[in-house]
């Protein structure tokens, strides 16, 4: 592959991570793909690569098609897209050619180039209603309660600024703790606390947009807002299609309200959206056509009693006779009478099952927001001011002072300083909490699409995990725990056929392990089957056969790239994209994925992550006067070599021969500087770096110490510089450089050519 | 290096106005002018960490205070021939808007900061095109004071515009 070649595998890799996440009807990240996709379609016209932009230019038209509402079944067009950039992705490593090319377009309707334009049948009503946009929903002003769509060709003052823009944040963090409450409350619909907790944002979004003129949003956080008060005064329980509108509204007040931002920030008309189809479902609700059976309000005395053991389920059975005869009668009541348990019993059950139904609502957390250039600046000084409190306390002439006092104040001071410096690091960190709370709707969502009872367990929410780390980190946990309910869970028939509850679990878990993070995702479904994936890894050419593969290695095929997109142009759901993305991902942020399972048991992957990727764990070396620090990840043995273990190649290329391999001799002195020190490999040290599979030695003049030194920018104007990762303050005040192997790999080959 | 951006550069608007206060500085023969807005803080000759595969007016970077910033040699960057640091030599710590509106601090190596002056509106002259070896696009105006004529340095454009890295 050349650079190009790369740059385009990157672009397409960007691109498979956002489309694997893309949920029919998202009209953000269709217009994000978008932009991505002819951002692509320069860059491969550029190089003339055919096949690869026919492929774009189809990929974009299906795009323009689901914009514009001209492709009838979202989910088909988005399962179109996903196939195809997996497609896109083969052709580039050149596993695919003109056939699958022309076969995939077939398909899709695009073999003229045509855009797939077919007279589009109207949506079906359960699609995320944010579909149906301004011109194809004339009729909104037919309704006589909604006032008619003023919104339309509205712009923003400028003074509005900072209103809007406070409500862009705030209704977008309501909206998030609405979607984790409302998932609550389906299930425990008659909770006044929850349910106040949903209502209240809504009519917080309505007021202020109400206030800045922004009428769909206004109307519709109304209507929402009846719906709940509706079951605020119990006229309605919150279950089933109540809780499918909400959601659909929760999604379509989001977009709206992006794009009022986007179009503050663009300074062009705001687009308005019909919220008729919404409006109608919710009065539908409303008038009980879609009322779903009231769910009983779980967990049940006797449930709980029986799960703790405390009561025999025969004795609650008999009980719950009982209270159909006489209905008013509590069940703690009748199995006190009954004599099948004691009053203890009774109210041990009744005090944990009022503790499952609290430990279930969100403890709204005591937090205070800051802005995280104040947060940095916090870190700095106080890394700052470690540096000089080991500066006073190894002062010699302090040193030399023989007082008990001030010894005894130095490492107080010294206590101080390391306390406040972890507190400070912690201040980076949040708990994993709101992540996996996304999931909760993730699973859902997949799992009904599916068809399949599917429920998540969430374990150690409160574990933390670097602020930066959780964004980057969300996309490919998505990905992992939709690929649990889509591959590892079976169907309902199957479940019940192999003697398993009908349904299914997945579990999220976190907890901290040797100084990482790790997050896993467990479930109980079938489970992976070797055979099956070693004959396709066969099949593909990822290997040529299965001897001394551990199971552990033979699960890690499904990471190759080129494994899951065999999968995905024969699989019907089309969502096997990239699992080589999720793993790349975890590469990046220095993380391990493993994975254990067992045939018909399930399966569980395991991700290790650094604590935080704010410290870096390096080797200090000095080369050229100047010190350099090396991750030691990458480092693999440092060594003195002997004279006869070094050679030339015409004169040029050095190399060194180490336990029989010939490695290329890098030194650093030419790298960093100008390279007028030429010192002999014998008389100084060279340390063995790896990076990709790749490995060099690295000529350096002293080995100083491995050290843990916190990463810090050298700033924009000098991101250029390829070999220089970043910077770290050392011991001494001064600034040391963290080299980039891949950089100093490169500048090396640059060099020699 | 200057020379690519002498297209770039829009009409100043000649009515800009340019009083207010300044730090004036000297390198070699010529006395210099930054708004005083800018500067951050004045600061000695720090111990550098070269930085590889950087231009020759770039010292390196240094440690303020917890923050890694560029230093810059204010003489190699206009041509004028490198001198040994004594003990005048100065770091002026200077803060610069970039386009997307982020702030950036920079170090900047001058042979000698001076004072701080004031200027009035009516001291600034647009500028004349006369032959220093310094592109005129990175000058405000000159000042005429009493101590002399200062120029007043544009350095948002002299900080945007250094290639810091190069190959």
């Amino acid at each position: 592959m050349n650079d190009q070649d790369l740059i385009l595998g990157s672009l397409l890799d960007d691109l498979a991570a956002e489309a694997m996440v893309l949920e029919p009807g998202d009209l953000m990240t269709y217009g994000d793909i978008l932009s991505r996709l002819e951002q692509l379609l320069v860059v491969a016209d550029g190089l003339g690569a055919g096949p690869l932009t026919q492929l774009l230019g189809g990929l974009k038209s299906i795009m323009e098609g689901l914009i514009l509402g001209q492709i009838p079944d979202q989910a088909q067009g988005v399962a179109g897209l996903t196939e195809g950039v997996a497609l896109a992705q083969s052709l580039l490593r050149g596993e695919s050619g003109e056939h699958e090319l022309g076969l995939y377009l077939a398909a899709q309707g695009l073999a003229e180039g045509a855009p797939a334009s077919a007279p589009a049948p109207p949506p079906a009503t359960d699609e995320v209603a944010a579909a149906t946009m301004a011109e194809t929903a004339p009729e909104a002003s037919s309704e006589p309660a909604a006032p008619p769509e003023s919104s339309e060709g509205e712009t923003f003052a400028d003074e509005d600024e900072e209103l809007l823009m406070g409500f862009v944040t705030e209704s977008l963090e309501h909206l998030q703790s609405i979607e984790v409450n409302i998932l609550l409350l389906e299930d425990t619909p008659d909770d006044q606390e929850t349910l106040a907790a949903v209502f209240r944002p809504f009519h917080t979004i309505k007021g202020v947009s109400g206030f800045l003129n922004l009428q769909d949003i206004n109307h519709l956080s109304h209507a929402l807002e009846n719906l709940l008060d509706q079951a605020r005064s119990g006229r309605l329980v919150v279950a089933g299609e109540a809780i499918d509108v909400i959601l659909a509204g929760v999604d379509q007040l989001r977009q709206m309200i992006l794009e009022a931002q986007a179009a503050f920030r663009e300074k062009r008309p705001r687009r308005a959206f019909s919220t008729k189809a919404l409006e109608d479902r919710i009065e539908a609700v409303l008038s009980g056509e879609a009322v779903a059976p009231a769910a009983p309000p779980p967990p049940r005395l006797g449930e709980v009693l029986v799960e703790k053991g405390l009561v025999e389920p025969e004795a609650v059975e008999e009980a719950l006779a009982e209270q159909r005869e006489r209905p008013d009668k509590p069940l703690g009541e009748i199995l006190l009478s009954q004599g099948a348990a004691g009053p203890s019993e009774v109210a041990e059950g009744l005090k944990a099952q009022r503790a499952m139904a609290q430990g279930a609502r969100q403890v709204q957390a005591q937090e205070v927001k800051i802005d995280t250039v104040k947060l940095d600046n916090l870190l700095d000084m106080v890394g700052e001011l470690v540096i000089a409190q080991s500066m006073v306390a190894a002062n010699p002439k302090v040193q030399a002072i023989n007082d008990r006092k001030l010894a005894a104040d130095l490492s107080q001071l010294a206590r101080i300083t390391t306390e406040l410096q972890k507190s400070t690091m912690a201040m980076r960190m949040v708990p994993i909490k709101q992540t996996f709370q996304k999931m909760v709707r993730v699973v859902r969502d997949t799992a009904k699409k599916q068809g399949k009872a599917v429920r998540l367990l969430l374990e150690g929410e409160t574990t933390e995990i670097d602020r930066n780390m959780v964004e980057k980190f969300y996309e490919p946990l998505v990905h992992m725990v939709r690929n649990s309910v889509d591959h590892g869970i079976e169907s309902v028939e199957e479940r019940l056929a192999a003697g398993k509850p009908e349904e299914g679990t997945v579990t999220l878990a976190a907890y901290h392990k040797g100084g990482n993070v790790c997050i896993e995702i467990r479930d109980d479904g079938k489970g992976l089957n070797r055979q099956k994936i070693v004959a396709k890894a066969i099949e593909r050419g990822l290997i040529s056969g299965d001897e001394g593969l551990s199971d552990e290695e033979a699960f890690h095929l499904i990471f190759e790239p080129g494994f899951s997109t065999a999968e995905v142009i024969t699989d019907i759901s089309g969502r096997g994209v990239g699992m080589d993305v999720v793993k790349r991902t975890m590469e990046e942020l220095r993380g391990k994925i493993e994975i254990r399972s067992l045939e018909g048991q399930g399966t569980t992957f395991t991700i290790a992550l650094p604590l935080t990727l704010a410290i870096i764990d390096g080797m200090v070396v000095e080369a050229a006067g100047e010190r350099f620090i090396l991750p030691t990840v990458a480092v693999v043995e440092s060594l003195r070599p002997r004279r006869e273990e070094y050679s030339t190649v015409q004169g040029r290329g050095e190399m060194i021969m180490i336990r029989g391999n010939l490695l290329p001799l890098i030194r650093l002195h030419e790298v960093v500087n100008d390279g007028h020190e030429r010192p002999e490999p014998w008389d100084t040290l060279v340390v063995v770096v790896e990076h990709h599979g790749q490995r060099r030695c690295l000529l350096v003049d002293r080995l100083i110490g491995r050290q843990e030194v916190v990463i810090k920018s050298l700033g924009e104007s000098l991101k250029d510089v390829k070999v220089v990762a970043g910077g770290a303050i050392m011991g001494d005040g001064r600034v040391g450089l963290i080299l980039d192997v891949e950089g100093v790999f490169k500048a090396h080959e640059n060099r020699r050519a | 290096m200057e020379t690519k951006d002498a297209n770039q550069v829009e009409p100043r608007e000649q009515n800009r106005q340019l009083g207010g206060k300044y730090l004036t500085f000297q390198l070699g023969e010529e006395q210099f002018g930054l708004e005083i807005l800018k500067v951050r803080e004045i600061i000695g000759v720090l111990d550098v960490t070269k930085v590889p595969q950087t231009a020759a007016f770039v010292r390196g970077v240094i440690n303020l205070r917890g923050k890694v910033i560029p230093v810059m040699d204010l003489r190699l960057r206009f041509g004028l021939p490198w001198r040994e640091d004594d003990e005048r030599t100065c770091t002026i710590v200077v803060e610069v808007g970039e386009a997307d509106g982020h702030r950036r601090l920079m170090g900047i190596v001058v042979d000698q900061v001076r004072e701080v002056v004031s200027v009035r509106d009516d001291d600034v002259e647009n500028t004349p095109s006369f032959g220093v070896e310094l592109d005129t696009a990175y000058i405000l105006g000159m000042a005429k004071l009493e101590g002399g004529v200062k120029i007043l340095l544009d350095i948002d454009r002299v900080v945007a515009d250094s290639q810091l890295v190069i190959g």
